[in-house]
């Protein structure tokens, strides 16, 4: 069975991606499912100008105390949006924690504008070489190229959904995958209600998927 | 707290403010909702000028009321929740604001009730038996909090009218830093020093080097158009006084909008001290709803000296960067107001504000109204402005890409592409603009379909016309 849970008690998980990708939405969804039945939830959004672009990062603390912050290495689970908002979150990691991310990147334009000015030289790494530096921390890292899978599902921005399904469907939570689901359905403006449902199932599909594998080879 | 903030100041007819930090605006946790109370509207106000006129006479009187008020409201803060005292050990600490939840985590995380005793300090003033009865409670203290070490030297204090010799550590024991926002980390790092406990070791964990995402304008945004054109028109050496907005980000590459700021309305006065100083025509960049707060005694006043500057009015129609709120030019698309709280909704016979009408008001004859989309015109427009004397004004008029895009529920303005054919990677677009749907990769310039929200300001820049509009909105890139 996989679980990312430290010796503390209760859940601690973080959500990290870039603005637009719609972390801050998910966390929501998430603390709402869980307050209502009845855990106690804390979150904190760690972001600079969700709306302009830049790093998003979010934390659901389920029955762990009161700090909306996490410590180092203290995070149970990590959903990565995208491959280096999720290394950005690596301080948060230990041995223990397990992480599902999205390999499909986001290049920040700055990178470009920085080429074009001549006044940098950033690069986007490698995402094998993101995932490893990852996996040198935790072995328990599941990367999956959620924005194809998002797509597929009728939309590329239901990769937070994906995630959110991955998560839920590895049975990591104290609620199920239809738990949440019957909780956010009704969160979600109707137009969109069917994409997410399907980017969701898919999600909870690779998720129990990958938790198989993941006990096989265990 | 809120609530209790609203019955206290009932209580003891003083002003409560509520003092939440950043990382406070940024959390959020379960709220177990009371009944509200009967609604008091409308209020009576009862005639007392005694009371409501501060003129010598009374506020003679009323400063000796007030210290007796002071005394009264920590007496009723003794009561209140707002000091929890846990835990037993003879090693104190003193925490408040969110670093009280990182103490309190540390010390759950690291199982240290039975070493600690934590008091935490949730409103001031700070009543005297708190303090009394932790000092006696413990034999020496740390106090956590961010920034200025106000509590920490409130208990100094308090321990030294105490006669008691007490070491108190924290900020200038060196414990803990003055600068910035703490961490869970940082807290945890100095009570493990406090406590004599072993240093946690975090170099196991390497992040590589990864690019950083800076905020910037968004995809669509007016300004950027705005601060494009204003700059073909005033060139690089005219200094641009920006102001408070998220038009603060024409800060730097590659918009160059924003050589001096210092608070709401700064713009316009340090446009017209640097004008009289430096003796050349200086630009004002200020938003709609910043310009409506604290634009007016500035321009009214340059008006009055003739200073030689430009001021720009960048109206977007609402206040976006602190989440959309209505500004006196929002309006509902149909040509009315937006609702200001008033006692009344607007209809159609509510006035539109006149941005135009306001600054000829405080006496300014050469007024600019432009869109900044309608390029051509609008560059004439900041061309007559920069051979103007004296004060003038361009009002750029066009709305929040964002707040559109909300308002249009997801219809979207067809996107932009590039032709590879026809562009020579002369890198204007790029070097001009800095708008984030542009991508390069390995030299080639593509548009993401995704954040391209069809303004078409990279086609007006393009020499090669090469940045052609989609014949139709593809899904992705």
């Amino acid at each position: 069975m996989i679980d990312g849970r430290h010796s503390q008690s209760g859940w601690r998980i973080v959500l990290s991606g870039t603005g637009g990708q719609g972390v801050l939405t998910a966390a929501r969804l998430l603390c709402d499912c869980l307050a209502e039945r009845g855990h106690n939830v804390v979150s904190g959004q760690l972001h600079g100008m969700a709306q302009r672009g830049g790093s998003v990062h979010s934390s659901v603390m389920i029955d762990s105390g009161i700090s909306p912050v996490m410590g180092t290495g203290r995070a149970d689970y990590v959903l990565g949006l995208e491959p280096v908002e999720t290394t950005r979150a690596l301080p948060l990691m230990s041995s223990r924690t397990v992480v599902y991310m999205n390999t499909a990147p986001i290049i920040p334009f700055v990178i470009g504008q920085q080429t074009v000015l001549g006044d940098g030289e950033a690069k986007y790494p490698a995402v094998d070489q993101l995932v490893a530096s990852i996996r040198a921390v935790t072995k328990q890292v599941f990367p999956l190229d959620a924005t194809r899978l998002a797509r597929e599902c009728g939309s590329g921005r239901a990769v937070n959904m994906i995630m959110l399904g991955c998560l839920l469907g590895s049975e990591a939570l104290p609620c199920t995958a239809d738990d949440f689901w019957n909780s956010a359905a009704g969160r979600i403006p109707k137009g969109l209600v069917e994409t997410n449902a399907r980017a969701f199932m898919s999600g909870a599909k690779a998720g129990r998927r990958l938790r198989f594998a993941a006990e096989g080879r265990v | 707290m809120t609530r209790y903030a609203f019955e206290f100041s009932e209580q003891t007819r003083l002003p409560v403010i509520i003092r939440p930090t950043t990382r406070v605006c940024h959390s959020s946790g379960i709220v177990t909702f009371g009944p509200l109370p009967d609604k008091r509207n409308p209020i009576e106000f009862t005639k007392d000028p005694a009371r409501y006129v501060p003129i010598p006479s009374n506020a003679r009187r009323m400063r000796k009321e007030l210290t007796e008020r002071y005394a009264e409201a920590a007496r009723l803060l003794q009561e209140s929740e707002f000091f929890p005292r846990t835990g037993d050990g003879k090693k104190g600490i003193l925490a408040s604001g969110v670093s009280y939840a990182y103490a309190a985590q540390v010390i759950d995380d690291l199982g240290l009730r039975d070493r600690v005793t934590l008091q935490q300090i949730g409103a001031y003033p700070i009543p005297d038996k708190v303090l009394a009865e932790f000092l006696q409670a413990v034999e020496s203290v740390l106090v956590v909090e961010e920034l200025t070490p106000f509590v920490e030297d409130w208990v100094s204090l308090a321990a030294f009218r105490q006669r008691r010799q007490i070491p108190v550590y924290g900020k200038h024991s060196g414990h803990l830093p003055v600068e910035y926002e703490y961490s869970p980390d940082l807290v945890e790092d100095a009570m493990r020093d406090y406590l004599g406990l072993e240093k946690r070791d975090r170099s196991a964990v390497a992040v590589p080097e990864l690019p950083s995402r800076p905020p910037v304008l968004c995809p669509g945004c007016p300004h950027r158009a705005s601060f494009y054109l204003a700059r073909r028109a005033f060139g690089k050496k005219t200094i641009y006084c920006n102001d408070i907005g998220c038009y603060t980000l024409g800060y730097g590459q590659p918009l160059h909008a924003c050589d001096v700021l210092l608070c709401m309305g700064s713009s316009i006065s340090q446009a017209s001290g640097i004008a009289r100083l430096t003796g050349r025509r200086t630009v004002a960049y200020i938003g709609d709803s910043t310009f409506f707060h604290s634009g007016f005694p500035a321009l009214a006043n340059a008006v009055q000296a003739a200073d030689n500057i430009t001021v720009v009015i960048l109206d977007n129609y609402v206040a976006a960067m602190t989440g959309f709120q209505p500004s006196l030019t929002t309006h509902d698309g149909e040509g009315r107001p937006a609702a200001h709280g008033g006692s009344h909704a607007p209809d159609a016979a509510t006035p539109r504000f006149s941005i135009e009408d306001a600054v000829r008001g405080l006496g300014v004859t050469e007024v600019y109204s432009v869109d900044p989309y309608d390029e051509d015109s609008a560059l004439a427009a900041f061309r007559k402005a920069r051979k103007g004397t004296g004060v003038n004004v361009v009002v750029c008029h066009s709305p929040c890409a964002v707040n559109e895009r909300r308002r249009r529920k997801g219809q979207r303005r067809a996107t932009f592409i590039i032709d590879r054919e026809r562009c020579n990677a002369c890198t204007l677009c790029v070097r001009m603009l800095g708008c984030p749907g542009i991508l390069v990769t390995d030299g080639e310039y593509a548009i993401d379909q995704e954040l391209c929200d069809g303004c078409a300001l990279c086609a007006y820049v393009c020499k090669q016309k090469a940045i052609v509009q989609a014949t139709e909105r593809k899904e992705s890139v």
